[in-house]
């Protein structure tokens, strides 16, 4: 699967210090209303190794790490750390604890710089001033150390979302941990970051940190965790050394059956080239240059790149939300040019947003309110909004998307990140989109799950609508497209048939302007 | 007692019930069903832009043939379905009527049996925590006191987590057969549902609701939602009571509640029209004087006689020459009109630049107030004739209580127009819809397809027109000037605040603006009614405001 091979022995710990438990949870509960999220979970971390905690959506993996920190209050079970009991009231008490964590959905104050988030609640004081020199002093020499290239200066809005997570992840690493929890650490992260992150890792491993990485990410979990434990419906399931198990097992473990394919047969049939890219050339930063390419009626075109090769960007000019200094648009025999999102919504497209926080969802509303959002046309009687119609919509996609939740009125905010993003792909499909455009569909969703959108993919292609997919997981991209466009650094750097292609190729083509 | 768990059967699974199912489906299949989908893909193909306008009308015309057949088939089979339906959902009836008291005995049983493991676990634990104390005792006797201390600390810790997971493991196993209990009510809804192809009956609907209600009501959460009406009630309570004591009369009467309701009534526009741009996460400075740029104006046109101001120094109009219906509309239209044009202009500033509405309606609020002054030169515009002032202000006469007259303000009227139309447009109509998208999330709203320009000029503008109404019927309570409505945008801003429109943009409902002003208007008159100093009320509204906010935000705190 991973082109790159990441050393997997390294010079262990005296035999006695990986005995130790650090982390010692047990018989941990905890219930949502009436949604039991977490039942009888037990977990233990030892010294200086990696446990990998693995589950589907609303396993209840998340919610296992914020009851250890106090963010969640729990409803029963024990905690030890280091044999001394625990009950964290919250994350700063558990951090001045050497308990740290690196968030899923990065909680970073995006308008300040990269040193105020690193001493975001406890900044040096000197004479009681805020030490400025100090702080950015330090900043480099934790960057230095992890061999980071990162102007401690910058303002963390013009950052990418990979770069954050990268100084999220020296934020723990800056607190002298002993226990660093890393929630979806790689899901904006590009092969060699990722390599990167595992260096980290794996030097302060050796130092005697230990870390709970949760992950999706089976071939990560098997590169550098050195335990597993796999939770199903709030439940253990599995508990072993990886060194003792297979993917097979895991996966088994984690949806109950085991799935003989990670992806379904890509066996859609596209026909003939109906849309058509000529020498599109945006007119704002970040500038896309001179993009040509064609797609089939039916097909799932892949897109592919590094962060920052502008594929997030394409897609937005594609749906009218990124202005377009000049090139061509064509739709069978028409020329398009959407002004907005609007326009493009009449001509049957759709976009999924990379961060669904920023722009893809309606965070204080319900689950009803934010399928129904982009057809409200569709649910009037005479003329008038119907709540009946609506609330059928909401339980229609509910039910399609397989999304776990109590009822279509929940708070979307109540459900779990890969929940969220089906009901945004279910609002969507209320559309019934002819070009459906995906950036990072499946990011943040468990293995079942991505699996259930894959097969949704095909099965729209199959029907003859178009899907352009924006994916950053080598894999996922070769496994579930018919054709890959590779951007490098703003340009079409190549476009390639699936079946004929491999990582190597990518990873060439991918930085062939850079 | 616990045996009957396999053995009560699902209604999804009744074999009567399946058989009329698929019978049903069979007889719907080239008829209504038919019908339904034919015409969903009669509106995907009238939208779409791909198709040929000429190709479109041959496949919508082929189409329609078809729906014509169907419901031929529909018309045919129509008796038979409805004799159907009739039977099956009878049956229906009756087994769900069976299913749920089985299901509500076997709950019952078991919430009986958690209660009582609840109990005894609680005296083991107890017991055990009591033992286990004396033998840590024994066994630290001879070492320090703070090893005992320590070991005796992580042993309370111990016996306290155990009591509390008892205490959660009943909670959920009572919980869970709650659940149980109405799923059994909900699945009898849905299959009566399914059988009707869909309908609802009105009645079950509000049995559903009423059972949903009861059934997630947590006492904590109700006094959250409600505690500040009910405090408030309590106030309103104690209040009517003290009034006859303190010498000043029987509050509580009808006559009373009618004058709160009338000053209620022109307050209410300047409500309904801010809390659009509350939702918006907003807010609006300007009202105060948009009431008086519309009084003033109505005071002028509807004035008996040659007008005692002059505008601009202009030589001052007379109106009485046009017939007073013309007077009416115009006065109305032009009030409307000027406090658009206005709140137009702020609009704009906000819409396009994305400039605060604080700082845009900043400048409206001082330049009207300039305008306003500078052409009437503050001088009040004196009285509107009397006869339109009692047709329009006026009260109906409705009888006699003893030796008082009952009369009904007419004002109210347009008032329950204005709040009818308000709630309306906010959850009737797609606009609405999208005033809570924009408001919530307005980057999320652009991707949606909503224009978050249009929908803030729409929102600006509506205010605009309830605030030029309301301005209207404002110059018939007392006489216009440069001054009238000061102060009038904090009332508004406070009252949908209270009622719960959410300064964070997204959340809302008339409703709670429309209880805000009641409650501040009767606030008002209930302590100027007691004789409190005006100045004192307003200690009061700020302890109202904090307060109403304080409780909602808490509402909002992430409780985990």
């Amino acid at each position: 699967m991973r082109g790159g091979t990441f050393p997997h022995a390294f010079p262990n710990l005296p035999e006695n210090a990986m005995q130790e438990p650090v982390l010692e949870i047990n018989y941990l509960s905890k219930s949502f209303a009436k949604n039991k999220v977490l039942d009888n979970v037990a977990v233990t971390v030892h010294k200086g190794r990696v446990l990998g905690l693995m589950g589907e959506n609303g396993a209840g993996k998340s919610t296992l790490v914020k009851c250890l920190f106090g963010i969640y209050a729990k409803d029963e079970g024990q905690m030890f750390l280091n044999g001394k009991p625990i009950d964290f009231k919250n994350p700063k008490e558990a951090l001045e604890n050497g308990v740290a964590m690196v968030h899923q959905e990065l909680n970073q104050c995006l308008d300040r710089s990269i040193t105020d988030n690193l001493f975001l609640g406890r900044y040096p004081l000197r004479f009681g001033v805020i030490d400025e020199a100090r702080m950015l002093m330090e900043a480099n020499q934790l960057f230095a150390s992890l061999n980071m290239n990162i102007n401690p200066r910058t303002i963390m809005r013009t950052m990418s979302v990979s770069h954050r997570q990268m100084v999220e992840i020296a934020k723990a690493v800056s607190y002298d941990a002993k226990i660093i929890v890393l929630d979806e650490p790689t899901s904006s992260l590009t092969e060699r970051e990722v390599k990167k992150l595992f260096s980290i890792i794996d030097d302060l491993r050796k130092k005697g940190v230990s870390f709970i990485y949760i992950s999706h990410k089976m071939d990560e979990v098997f590169e550098i965790c050195d335990d597993v434990e796999v939770l199903r419906d709030g439940k253990m399931v599995l508990s072993k050394p990886v060194a003792e198990t297979t993917m097979d097992e895991i996966v088994s473990a984690l949806v109950g059956r085991s799935l003989d394919k990670r992806y379904p047969d890509v066996d859609n049939n596209p026909g003939e080239e109906y849309f058509h890219i000529r020498n599109l050339t945006t007119k704002f930063d970040p500038v896309l240059q001179d993009i040509s390419f064609s797609v089939r009626k039916g097909e799932i075109f892949g897109l592919y790149g590094l962060v920052g090769a502008g594929r997030s960007e394409l897609l937005e000019a594609l749906f009218g939300i990124r202005t377009i200094a000049s090139g061509e648009i064509v739709l069978g025999n028409k020329k398009l040019r959407f002004k907005n999102a609007k326009e493009a919504m009449a001509y049957d497209f759709a976009l999924i947003t990379e961060e669904r926080k920023l722009n893809g969802m309606f965070g204080k509303d319900t689950i009803k309110f934010n399928t129904v959002i982009t057809n409200l046309e569709s649910y009037k009687t005479m003329n008038v909004l119907s709540n009946r119609k609506m609330l059928d919509a909401a339980n229609r996609q509910i039910v399609q998307m397989r999304t776990k939740c109590v009822s279509a009125e929940e708070l979307i905010s109540s459900l779990s990140g890969g929940n969220q993003q089906k009901v945004i792909i279910g609002k969507w499909l209320e559309r019934q989109p002819e070009i459906f455009l995906m950036d990072e569909p499946t990011r943040g969703i468990d293995v079942g799950a991505k699996y259930e959108i894959y097969q949704l993919i095909i099965r729209m292609a199959k029907e003859g609508k178009t899907i352009i997919v924006v994916s950053s997981e080598m894999p996922e991209i070769l496994g579930i497209t018919n054709r890959i466009a590779v951007m490098s650094n703003r340009r079409l750097a190549g476009i390639v048939n699936t079946n004929e292609t491999n990582q190597e190729e990518l990873i060439r083509l991918s930085a062939k302007y850079l | 007692m616990n045996a009957d768990y396999q053995e009560i059967m699902e209604l999804t699974e009744d074999p009567k019930i399946i058989e009329y199912s698929q019978t049903l489906n069979k007889l719907r299949e080239n008829g209504v069903n038919k019908i339904k989908k034919l015409r969903q893909d009669i509106v995907a193909l009238r939208k779409s832009k791909m198709v040929h306008p000429q190709e479109k009308r041959k496949q919508i015309k082929a189409w329609k043939e078809e729906i014509r057949l169907a419901k031929k088939d529909a018309a045919q089979n129509k008796a038979a379905i409805d004799e159907l339906v009739k039977e099956s959902v009878a049956y229906a009836n009756k087994a769900a009527k069976t299913f749920i008291d089985q299901v509500t005995i076997r709950e019952d049983e078991a919430i009986a049996e958690v209660k009582q493991a609840y109990l005894e676990e609680v005296r083991t634990i107890k017991e055990e925590a009591k033992r286990a104390e004396t033998a840590i005792r024994s066994e630290y006797k001879g070492r320090s006191r703070k090893e005992l201390k320590a070991e005796l600390e992580a042993h309370r810790y111990k016996t306290k987590t155990a009591l509390f997971d008892a205490r959660s493991h009943r909670q959920q196993a009572i919980d869970q057969a709650l659940a149980a209990k109405n799923q059994a009510f909900v699945d009898h809804v849905q299959t009566n549902r399914n059988l009707r192809n869909g309908k609802t009956k009105f009645s079950e609907d509000r049995q559903l609701k009423r059972r949903e209600y009861r059934y997630n009501f947590k006492l904590s959460q109700f006094l959250l939602a409600n505690g500040l009406y009910i405090a408030i009630g309590i106030f309103f309570i104690v209040v009517i009571i003290l009034a006859p004591l303190s010498g000043a009369g029987n509050l509580l009467t009808l006559p009373n509640i009618l004058t709160i309701l009338e000053q209620a009534s022109t307050r209410m526009f300047f409500a309904l029209g801010v809390a659009g741009l509350i939702l918006l996460a907003g807010t609006d400075l300007s009202v105060g004087r948009m009431v008086a740029l519309g009084a003033v104006t109505t005071g002028l046109i509807l004035h008996p006689g040659k007008n005692i101001v002059s505008v601009f120094r202009y030589p001052t109009w007379d109106f009485t020459p046009m017939a007073m219906s013309n007077r009416v509309l115009m006065a109305l239209g032009l009030s409307i009109l000027l406090c658009v044009a206005f709140s137009s202009f702020a609009g704009v500033f906000t819409a396009r630049l994305k400039i605060h509405p604080f700082i845009s309606t900043l400048a409206t609020q001082l330049i009207i107030y300039g305008l306003l002054f500078f052409g009437t030169s503050g001088t009040p515009v004196g009285s509107i004739d009397r006869n339109i002032k009692d047709a329009i202000g006026g009260r109906w006469i409705l009888g006699q209580i003893g030796s008082q007259y009952v009369t009904f303000p007419k004002l109210i009227i347009p008032a329950l127009f204005a709040i009818f139309i308000a709630w309306f447009i906010w959850n009737k109509t797609i606009f609405g819809k999208n005033m809570y998208a924009v408001g919530g999330n307005a980057e999320a709203a652009s991707v949606s397809g909503i224009s978050v320009f249009k929908v803030t000029m729409g929102v600006f503008i509506m205010a605009g027109i309830f605030y030029g109404s309301g301005a209207f019927l404002e110059a018939f309570r007392a006489n216009a000037s440069a001054g009238t409505g000061q102060g009038y945008e904090l009332d508004a801003i406070a009252a949908c605040v209270v009622g719960g429109i959410s300064f964070n943009g997204g959340i809302g409902k008339i409703s709670g603006a429309v209880v805000g002003v009641i409650i501040f208007t009767g606030l008002t008159y209930c302590l100027t009614f007691l004789g409190i100093d005006t100045n004192l009320q307003f200690v009061f509204k700020g302890f109202i405001i904090i307060t109403a906010v304080a409780l909602d935000s808490v509402k909002y705190l992430k409780k985990k």
